[in-house]
């Protein structure tokens, strides 16, 4: 017995010998490669990303103009459905998976079944196959439910001996959750915002770029690490989602600017139309708009803007250019000669240099000999007949360009460019938008400055603007003075709805007397009432003030114009800035900036009520004809006895000598003597860096 | 004699090495328990405590049961032997058959109360004393005849449908039964070439099953399940997303301890990956944690015990002492080496805990039993007796 129980122990023993082998043998064969495994999997299996939220962008009110929404990937472990090896494992894995995750696919998605198939089988390899992307969480429910319903039957399914034969499942499919941005008003204040890529990472164009750092967020991760004593820890790196922006659109102001944008382009046409519509008293922008729109939640395609066969035509280049040119904001990105808009800047500056008071009077004789006697010439007021004796105010009035020509020789190229420079023009306003120019290579300065180009800056020509600066310099101009620095965002609050950054008004600097001031805004309110816009800026039982601009584009004369009319309301005390610039109207008469004036009282009508503009009358008037004279239009286009006749007023044609508008002198205006004609040839030579 | 059968004046042995080992084996149980099942205790009972403290005093109890065990005479309990045989039959009818059976994981290895699962238990522990104490009896009573046919293959046939009702839902526990009774038989016989025929034809018949799986699904003689089992243990790579994944896992913690080991605690493993890592995989953390050399040290000490065994059973004052030892003895050493080698990945997976290391309640107590009933029998060898009888070496007792 003691031998049988020895070799008992001996096997035991050599039982247990071999399996220390067998250990050491794990170790040295394999342990190398199964280290990693360990730490690999201990890696993957602990650590995931946790995506941020793109912040919202809202309007004044709070509303959202931009958000986000939950979607997800759909991927395709096809490694898992096909199974990996050659061997009967593999076999296994696609009898298991192969039919009813297809049928499931195809029943969810609708995708078509022998497509998959070839799929899964053609790309057995891979783990990771993203099939489709941004589905819809009702999408996803549903592939789940009918997964869950596939299982569960083929799970509940007996064969005739009572067993649960039915080893088919669905298997190897997931989600990725993603974010996707959508603007739910689509078009609306698209230039502003601009759109942000499919995952949120970035920004193009308008707030979307600008602030783009600060809407971002911070994807979050948790991973996981044994501490001293042995523990499994978890840290969570919180997804920090983006901040939201409340910005100073206002969508109703916005809208009604689009409305009409959109009217007076199907109506007539222009090559560029924009309107700026803001706060003088704190360079809050309520809306701005172009001609171009498009859709963000769509931005890329040309659907709609252009015919099919003109997009199938076109080049890689000429759809990426048609692109930029679609996503480009006028008002902030092209330049433009501004016409007699300007002249309230010359006057105010000759008012707070001493040059001329309220009292002053100039003569007209329509022209103004510029330079010296044997080298100058005659450069025109735009009423070859001139103006006569007129008090400075109604050098505002009439629009003269003999008195700025005689105000600006008086006050010298020195104190023009430096109030050119105050007023911000060739500088940047630093709106909050990317992509706005400056036209700096597009002013005179003191130093290249000739007569001609003091003369005719005097009276907005020759040099060149954007939107932005005149609005942002106008708004100073009638609020006593005060350039505030024009902008979108209002404050920044974080994902605790806690206020972490307001942006309240910037004041850049001072640019005129609080008495050139008060001077200007009556003078305004003269244009609006007996002068240039009598007929088409009023708006029934609201003061307005207002200055039309006109100017003819290089090369002059072929008929090609910018017209403007900037407005505020009321007049004594201006709450709104309304600057309307429209870039060759295709009009009858192109150069006639009534246009700009009936678009800017449109917008007026609808929007002053709204926003509680202190009425003249105390009472709001009812926009039922915005237009005012389109049904006259359609009825009489050529009566001159018509209402239409009258609205066209000093600056009709027929009023003036051929090819002479407002503001612009008459042909003979010595073109060979503007220098660096290159540089204002056309009002968009420059243009702005656009990304 | 009574119950613990005193004598006045005779010096007793006791094996106190044995003791040694078992508080070692214990001791060091109850710290890979609580290395191997703090997080999974933390994450699901939000204490790093709750596996290892009731081990601890599972453990203390079932020291106690063994200790006091260990002083009653076992002459006395295996008189007992056709009542602990009928009352494992009984066990093994109720826990297939009855209600009372309580299933889990898919296994009807339970008996207890629905409901109140706290006081269930395993019978099948049970059954393997139960078939320890009634073989001995049985050799002892038919010592003569020991060498013949016909009551080896009584016994066998005695034994066979406990076996065959414990087989039923645990494989493992079936195998460590059927070679307890071999061992048992085996030791007892004067006879070798019998033993070697079986042994071999069950080694012949292994490797026709193995090489031959296809066919026998045909001919419809293997179920599928078991089929995966043996297509998991070939290649458990190619199954790694459903029955392999506890094997690979398992392989990793072994592969990627080293000679040294991580360090202990240092297991990443046990982090999740390993299922069931306090309970039958543990032994993968130890060579994860503690690397080949650790492993060794306890596959060393789990030699010793077996040695002990071994000198025991030689040692005995009668052959029912021996036997008895002799099934402890190949419960213990059969089941540490099926452990190891399921987790090793030598055989197919069968389940079995790692005696005194993993946790689990029912085994560890009737394991403490078992131990008590070997410390009982190294008790009944008299070192010195009373000047009246002639001292006698311990060793000639053993012959009997």
């Amino acid at each position: 017995m003691q031998r049988k129980l020895a070799f008992t122990f001996l096997v035991m023993t050599l039982a247990l010998f071999a399996l220390s082998i067998v250990i050491a043998n794990i170790n040295r064969d394999r342990g190398n490669a199964y280290a990693q495994t360990v730490l690999s999997q201990y890696a993957s299996g602990y650590s995931s990303p946790v995506i941020a939220a793109r912040g919202e962008i809202c309007d004044r009110n709070g509303t959202p103009l931009a958000l986000n929404v939950k979607v997800y990937n759909l991927i395709i472990d096809a490694a898992e459905i096909y199974g990996t090896d050659d061997a009967d494992s593999a076999k296994e894995h696609r009898d298991i998976y192969l039919d009813e995750t297809v049928r499931a696919l195809s029943e969810a998605f609708g995708y078509d079944a022998a497509e998959m198939r070839k799929l899964i089988t053609e790309r057995k390899e891979s783990r990771y196959i993203r099939y489709a992307r941004q589905i819809s969480e009702e999408d996803k429910t549903r592939f789940e439910e009918i997964e869950k319903s596939i299982n569960e039957a083929n799970a509940a399914e007996v064969d005739e001996k009572g067993k649960k034969s039915n080893k088919k499942r669905v298997g190897g499919v997931w989600f990725e959750t993603e974010y996707r941005r959508v603007y739910p008003y689509k078009n609306l204040a698209c230039e502003i915002l601009g759109f942000a890529s499919t995952d949120g990472s970035s920004g193009n164009w308008g707030l979307e770029q600008y602030y783009n750092d600060l809407l971002v967020g911070k994807n979050g991760s948790s991973y996981t690490y044994i501490d001293a004593e042995g523990f499994k820890k978890t840290d969570y790196v919180r997804a920090e989602n983006g901040k939201k922006l409340i910005t100073t659109i206002d969508p109703y102001v916005q809208g009604v600017v689009e409305k009409y944008i959109k009217e007076f382009n199907t109506m007539y046409g222009s090559r560029n139309t924009g309107v700026i519509v803001m706060d003088p008293n704190n360079g809050e922008i309520l809306a701005m708009a172009s001609d171009d729109s498009f859709d963000l939640n769509d931005p890329y395609t040309l659907e709609g803007i252009y015919s099919e066969e003109k997009i199938a035509s076109m080049t890689d280049e000429e759809i990426a250019a048609a692109r930029l040119d679609l996503w480009r904001n006028f008002c902030i990105s092209d330049t433009y000669e501004p016409g007699s808009t300007a002249k309230a800047f010359t006057i105010t500056a000759a008012m707070d240099e001493g040059i001329a008071t309220a009292s002053s009077s100039f003569d007209c004789d329509g022209g103004q000999w510029v330079g010296p006697s044997a080298t100058g010439r005659l450069i025109h007021c735009w009423l070859h007949s001139g103006h006569g004796t007129q008090s400075l105010k109604y050098t505002f009035i009439n629009s003269c360009n003999d008195a700025m020509m005689q105000i600006a020789a008086k006050m010298g190229r020195d104190t023009f460019s430096k109030y050119q420079k105050i007023f911000g023009l060739g500088q940047k306003t630093g709106v909050d938008l990317p992509g706005e120019a400056d036209a700096a290579k597009l002013i005179y300065y003191a130093d290249n400055m000739s007569a001609t180009d003091l003369a005719t800056n005097s009276f907005g020509q020759n040099f060149n603007v954007t939107m932005m600066q005149m609005a942002a310099a106008y708004s100073s101009v009638v609020n006593g003075g005060k350039y505030y620095r024009p902008h979108f965002l209002m404050r920044v609050v974080d994902d605790n709805g806690t206020v972490v950054e307001t942006n309240d008004r910037v004041l850049v600097r001072e640019t005129i007397s609080d008495e050139a001031s008060r001077f200007i805004r009556s003078a305004m309110k003269g244009v609006v009432e007996e002068g240039t816009s009598r007929n088409s800026a009023r708006v029934e039982g609201y003061s307005v003030g207002g200055k039309t601009g006109t100017a003819e584009k290089y090369p002059r004369g072929n008929g090609k114009y910018v017209v403007s009319f900037i407005s505020a309301v009321p007049a004594e005390n201006p709450e709104v800035i309304c600057y309307v610039v429209i870039d060759e109207p295709k009009t009858d008469r192109p150069n006639s900036n009534s246009w700009a004036c009936k678009l800017c009282r449109s917008i007026l009508r609808e929007i002053l009520p709204y926003l509680n503009v202190y009425t003249d009358a105390g009472e709001a008037p009812t926009p039922e004809n915005p237009w005012g004279i389109d049904q006259e239009i359609e009825e009489n286009p050529n009566d001159p006895t018509s209402e239409l006749g009258d609205v066209f007023t000093e600056e009709d044609n027929d009023l003036l000598p051929a090819g002479v508008t407002e503001g612009i002198p008459a042909n003979d205006a010595p073109q060979e003597n503007e220098p660096q004609n290159d540089q204002t040839q056309a009002p968009e030579t420059q243009e702005g860096q656009g990304n | 004699m009574g119950l613990f059968g005193r004598q006045k004046g005779v010096k007793r042995f006791y094996d106190y090495n044995m003791v040694f080992i078992i508080i070692f084996l214990a001791l060091f149980g109850l710290l890979m328990v609580y290395s191997t099942s703090a997080y999974d205790a933390t994450l699901k009972f939000r204490t790093p405590l709750r596996y290892v403290g009731r081990q601890a005093i599972i453990m203390g109890v079932g020291f106690v049961f063994m200790i006091v065990i260990s002083k009653i005479d076992y002459h006395w309990y295996v008189r007992l032997a056709w009542l602990g045989y009928l009352l494992a039959l009984a066990l093994m009818i109720l826990v297939n058959f009855s209600p009372l059976g309580i299933e889990r994981n898919g296994k009807k290895r339970w008996l207890g109360l629905k409901g109140n699962e706290s006081l269930s238990f395993q019978p099948t522990e049970f059954v393997k004393i139960a078939l320890i104490v009634f073989l001995a009896y049985m050799i002892v009573r038919y010592a003569r005849k020991i060498d013949t046919w016909r009551l080896q293959i009584l016994l066998v046939a005695l034994c066979t449908p406990i076996i065959l009702l414990v087989t039923k839902n645990n494989l493992s526990s079936g195998i460590i039964l059927f070679a307890i009774m071999g061992v048992m038989i085996f030791v007892a016989s004067r006879k070798k070439l019998r033993f070697a025929i079986v042994v071999g034809g069950g080694l012949v018949v292994a490797i026709l099953l193995v090489t031959n799986i296809d066919q026998l699904v045909k001919l419809g003689v293997l179920q599928e399940y078991q089929i995966g089992r043996i297509r998991t243990w070939q290649d458990p790579m190619a199954y790694y997303r459903t029955t392999g994944y506890q094997v690979m896992q398992g392989l990793y913690a072994i592969g990627s301890g080293g000679f040294f080991g991580k360090g202990l605690g240092a297991s990443i493993q046990k982090l999740g990956f390993v299922p069931e890592a306090e309970n039958d995989m543990i032994f993968s953390i130890i060579c994860e944690e503690l690397g080949i050399f650790g492993a060794v040290c306890v596959i060393l000490m789990y030699l010793f015990l077996l040695w002990r065994f071994m000198v025991i059973a030689n040692n005995a004052p009668d052959l029912m002492g021996s036997m008895l030892v002799v099934g402890v003895m190949a419960h213990i050493g059969l089941q540490v080496i099926l452990n190891i080698a399921v987790v090793t990945n030598v055989i197919p997976n069968t389940g079995v805990t790692l005696p005194f290391i993993s946790y689990g309640g029912t085994s560890m107590l009737f394991l403490m039993a078992e131990m008590g009933m070997v410390l009982g029998v190294s008790n009944r060898i008299i070192l010195e007796a009373p000047e009246k009888r002639p001292a006698r070496e311990p060793r000639e007792q053993g012959e009997q």
